[in-house]
């Protein structure tokens, strides 16, 4: 009779001693390359942006809200150096075109939570917080002239982009972009500088007035955007005609 | 073996297996999530989370694809195989946890309905615009359908040729899956790492299927038919045959195992395992039955039934020993039908 083949049947209660010992140094030796693959894969991610989105923690806000160049809080005080707040609604939708109707220029108090990166922040509303306190006594932001641009870079949502979202950018972002956009949450053009900064420019139409379904099509694609380029406050405002949007 | 409906066959070997399997996955988990967020603290919990399953996911899709193989080229990868099947359905959950997370992320929260979304946000030839999502949904509904029929009820009543067919569906996943990263996170996460990980998963699953299946050409040609009887084909000589170790042929187009077992007898039935259809000529004779290398389900050489109280038969093969040949006929009995074993002069 030959000598007997280690043969492995799973319901026996001991494997062969060759077989076990192999098996173990097969397991370890697939965990110890996949726990590796784990580390190398989540290690190597893109940079991501200091952005920040103080979930659940509800906040008392007060200043003056301005309808345009998009729905804004000018704050009574500075909170973490800023004093100029985009205002959306939970979710993905923007903050609504008839409250901010009824509110502009009107000195308000809300609650609602932070959401924001080093540039530039945001107030994610409470629903029915907003108490107008009357007409405010304050001139609308300092607005410069315009000076004619042309941009490369990418359309996002601003809600996502700033900090509820990090990344809040690029393709696998492309649907949360769509929604938001559709959502009525202010689109903005994010562009690397020279320098390797990103610059977040917010996009409103020729006139002046919101646009979003005009742009969605664009959504996170690598697009040149040509308008005029102003600053309203401490924001980049670029007045553009959606439809000279180019994809390069 | 099946006798009566079991959820699980536990025994010994696979609650070890699955411990491991457990605690592997959630060491992975615990380190992506770990050092990504030690890197990168503003990382989003939940993007690193969707990301940290979808990788959890496809690394062990590339294992569960890699085992076959594997086994078939060197059989002590055997014990690997034995339980795969539970690889598969945690590989499905976490594939479902990836994309519960990243509808729950990106596509929930707005008037369209997300399953829509899913479909409808991306359209177009361009890169930028590639489907990707719809790539990434129809093979986790694939990965569904296997999941859920991975039972060995579903086994026994689809019956292997079908549940076999069901699941090399998995390829059509994989497939999927590649397309589904290629042009989804690819495009944003541009580390050639990735690229470079994902090319060395394609190119080893390839590499390994190519070899086994080179490593197969020939195994099991159609036997001759024999001069004298045209019945009988010529299967292989007596001197061929190793003790407890059968003999893979192929005849009338049916894989046959020829096992020469007890000393001196030799039995021929079909080489495939009514279970999963395993290569039982690639099993050994063990505690009365030729065993198959898969999953252990056994059957008795002179009448292809499994030991009682279990129930499977497959068919047998007339065979006669003539002048040191061993000659089998070339149509199978009924499954289950008793053979008289050749006796051999040795």
């Amino acid at each position: 009779m030959s000598e007997e083949k280690p043969f492995f049947i799973g319901w026996e209660s001991k494997p062969a001693p060759v077989i076990s010992a192999f098996t173990k140094k097969a397991t370890l030796g697939l965990l110890v390359a996949s726990l590796v693959v784990a580390g190398l894969v989540t290690a190597m991610q893109g940079a991501v942006s200091s952005g920040r989105f103080e979930f659940g923690n509800v906040k008392d806000f007060s200043g003056v809200l301005i309808k345009s160049p998009a729905p804004m809080l000018v704050s009574d005080q500075e909170i973490d150096g800023e004093k100029i707040f985009y205002l959306v609604a939970p979710l993905k939708n923007g903050f609504s075109a008839e409250l901010a109707e009824k509110h502009h220029l009107q000195q308000v108090s809300l609650k609602g939570t932070l959401i924001g990166n080093d540039m530039e922040s945001m107030i994610e509303v409470q629903e029915d917080t907003i108490v107008s306190k009357g007409v405010a006594n304050a001139t609308p932001l300092e607005e410069s002239s315009g000076t004619p641009v042309t941009i490369r870079g990418e359309i996002v949502d601003s809600k996502c982009h700033l900090g509820v979202m990090n990344p809040g950018r690029f393709k696998p972002h492309r649907a949360c972009a769509i929604q938001c956009l559709s959502g009525g949450i202010p689109p903005i053009l994010v562009a690397q500088t020279a320098e390797g900064i990103l610059a977040n420019y917010l996009i409103v139409g020729l006139d002046g007035k919101a646009i979003h379904e005009e742009v969605i099509e664009f959504a996170a694609e690598p697009v040149e955007v040509s308008g005029t380029l102003k600053t309203i406050g401490d924001r980049l405002v670029l007045y553009i005609n959606p439809e000279t949007i180019k994809r390069f | 073996m099946s006798v009566a409906y079991q959820a699980v066959g536990w025994n010994a070997f696979k609650k070890r297996h699955d411990l491991v399997l457990v605690a592997a996955i959630l060491a992975f988990i615990a380190i992506f999530v770990g050092v990504g967020l030690a890197i990168q603290p503003t990382f989003t919990v939940e993007i690193l989370l969707m990301r940290a399953f979808a990788v959890a996911a496809i690394t062990l899709l590339h294992i569960i694809l890699a085992i076959g193989p594997l086994a078939r080229l060197n059989d002590r990868w055997l014990p690997l195989l034995y339980n795969r099947r539970h690889l598969g359905v945690a590989m499905f959950l976490l594939a479902f946890i990836h994309s519960a997370l990243a509808i729950l992320t990106y596509h929930v929260g707005s008037a369209l309905n997300p399953i829509v979304s899913i479909f409808t946000s991306d359209a177009g030839a361009r890169m930028s615009a590639f489907p990707f999502q719809t790539f990434g949904f129809g093979a986790l509904m694939i990965l569904f359908v296997m999941a859920a029929t991975s039972h060995d009820f579903w086994l026994a009543n689809l019956t292997a040729p079908v549940w076999k067919t069901l699941h090399m569906l998995v390829y059509v996943a994989y497939i999927m899956l590649v397309i589904h990263v290629a042009f989804g996170v690819l495009q944003s996460e541009t580390s050639p790492v990735y690229a470079s990980l994902m090319g060395l998963g394609i190119l080893g699953i390839m590499g390994l299927h190519l070899r086994t299946g080179w490593g197969q050409v020939g195994l099991e040609t159609e036997a001759p038919i024999c001069e004298d009887d045209d019945d009988f084909v010529d299967v292989c000589a007596l001197a061929d045959l190793e003790e407890n170790l059968p003999f893979g042929a192929s005849v009338g187009g049916e894989r046959v195992a020829v096992i020469r077992y007890e000393g001196n007898k030799v039995s021929c039935i079909s080489g495939v395992c009514q279970h999963q259809n395993g290569p039982l000529a690639e099993g050994q004779f063990k505690h009365g039955c030729l065993t198959c290398p898969w999953h252990g389900y056994q059957y008795k050489p002179h009448d292809g039934t499994s030991p009682e109280p279990f129930t499977e038969k497959i068919p047998t093969f007339n065979l006669k020993i003539v002048d040191g040949r061993v000659l089998v006929k070339n149509k199978p009995n009924p499954a289950g039908t008793p053979v008289e074993p050749a006796i051999c002069p040795c």
